[in-house]
């Protein structure tokens, strides 16, 4: 078959399968984004919104102080970006960052949230205090309910377009998803007790980069031809 | 690329133009099957194709689309390991025996023939990742960090991996080389 031949072949299978430019991606990824934020914001709000504390032990409640509600979330938020840079953002490149990237910047996005959310805490007088009525559960529940949204809007943002490490992409993405749920939980969660936030918080965010590794295998990786 | 991706369907062909060749040369040098070769190219467009949509602004295209093609060389050897068949470089001579020659005199087709196989021979036994390194950066032209980011590794890893295969195809081909010195 000669040069032009194929050409004309592949012009022709082209022209039976088209694909979205730029501008028609662009609008589909912004309204999985608002979906997955209304979903999300939606949830939270069912869920009680934001909750200054609740019942420590029987005959004991505290509260968390507005000061450090702002100073966590605005933290939280802080770290979300971050993470939404140096995790989801390609860095100019269709090859994506390095996988070495990756992980690193996942494990300093992750430690961070959990170091400024001690280190915020610890600042304020029984803050960090355990609640044997919430060792996590629902909080891993909370996060991974919320969690799964802002994944599947990044993933159908980056479907089908990894061509060197997919799997390391979906779960970079977990953990981008994971950090953004943070913000939301963090303002419905008053407990910062460090096994509490291990369990809670830190875990759903392995599990959000776990699920997004699947999912990198599957639905991020080129399509097998 | 730029066009394709804003979505002027028309700037195809000339992206077609511009990569095709290369991904052809590179493919072919790859699996020794000009039909399989000519088939991975179209694959790797269809790819570029249906991703065009993520194209990020400014981005290169050159070590994306051979990114892809690896891509789907390594689909292509996964997927025959599991179908039990020939292995994917089965063929060599044939393929080496059908390339054209401009044949200037009897003993320089004769010694070019030799070396050309003896390359491809040692070539071939190298491990893939040497071998694949080595072609990037060597034949395609890409920059240690281009390759780097097609193949998933780091820049010292590519330097590494190419540095490597050098050396091997030095020492493979040490006599070739005395015996040109020698002519």
């Amino acid at each position: 078959m000669s040069c032009d031949q194929r050409k004309a072949e592949l012009l022709a299978l082209i022209a039976s399968s088209p694909s979205p430019a730029r501008a028609q991606h662009r609008a589909r990824t912004l309204v999985a984004a608002a979906g997955a934020l209304g979903i999300a914001i939606g949830l939270f709000l069912a869920l009680g919104g934001v909750r200054l504390g609740g019942e420590l032990t029987g005959d004991l409640a505290l509260a968390r102080p507005v000061p450090l509600i702002l100073a966590t979330s605005i933290g939280a938020a802080v770290l979300a970006v971050a993470a939404l840079w140096g995790l989801v953002h390609r860095g100019g490149s269709m090859l994506g960052r390095p996988r070495g990237w990756l992980l690193v910047f996942s494990l300093l996005v992750v430690s961070s949230l959990l170091a400024w959310k001690l280190l915020a805490s610890s600042v304020f007088p029984d803050m960090t205090l355990a609640w044997p009525t919430r060792p996590g559960l629902r909080c891993i529940g909370v996060s991974l309910l919320l969690g799964i949204w802002p994944l599947a809007a990044l993933s159908l943002a980056r479907a089908r377009g990894d061509a060197v490490h997919p799997r390391s992409t979906g779960a970079a993405l977990g953990v981008a998803a994971g950090a953004c749920t943070w913000l939301l939980v963090d303002l419905w969660c008053p407990v910062a007790h460090p096994t509490h936030l291990l369990l809670g918080h830190v875990l759903p965010i392995a599990v959000l980069a776990l699920a997004g590794a699947w999912i990198g295998s599957r639905w991020i990786a080129l399509a097998r031809s | 690329m730029e066009r394709y991706a804003a979505g002027q369907d028309a700037a195809f062909g000339d992206l077609y133009d511009a990569l095709g060749p290369r991904l052809l040369g590179f493919l072919r040098r790859q699996v020794h099957d000009d039909g399989l070769a000519e088939d991975l190219v179209q694959q790797t467009f269809l790819q570029i194709h249906r991703a065009r949509g993520q194209f990020i602004r400014g981005a290169e295209v050159v070590p994306w689309a051979f990114a892809i093609a690896r891509n789907q060389i390594c689909d292509t050897a996964r997927r025959r390991r599991a179908e039990s068949s020939v292995a994917i470089r089965d063929g060599n001579a044939e393929a080496i025996d059908r390339r054209p020659s401009t044949e200037p005199s009897a003993d320089e087709v004769l010694h070019a023939r030799e070396v050309a196989s003896r390359l491809e021979d040692e070539m071939s036994r190298l491990p893939a990742s040497q071998r694949i390194a080595f072609e990037l950066i060597k034949q395609e032209g890409l920059s240690l960090a281009q390759a780097a980011a097609v193949l998933g590794i780091t820049v010292t890893a590519v330097k590494l991996r190419a540095h490597r295969a050098y050396v091997a195809l030095r020492a493979a081909l040490g006599d070739l080389e005395n015996e040109g010195v020698s002519k």
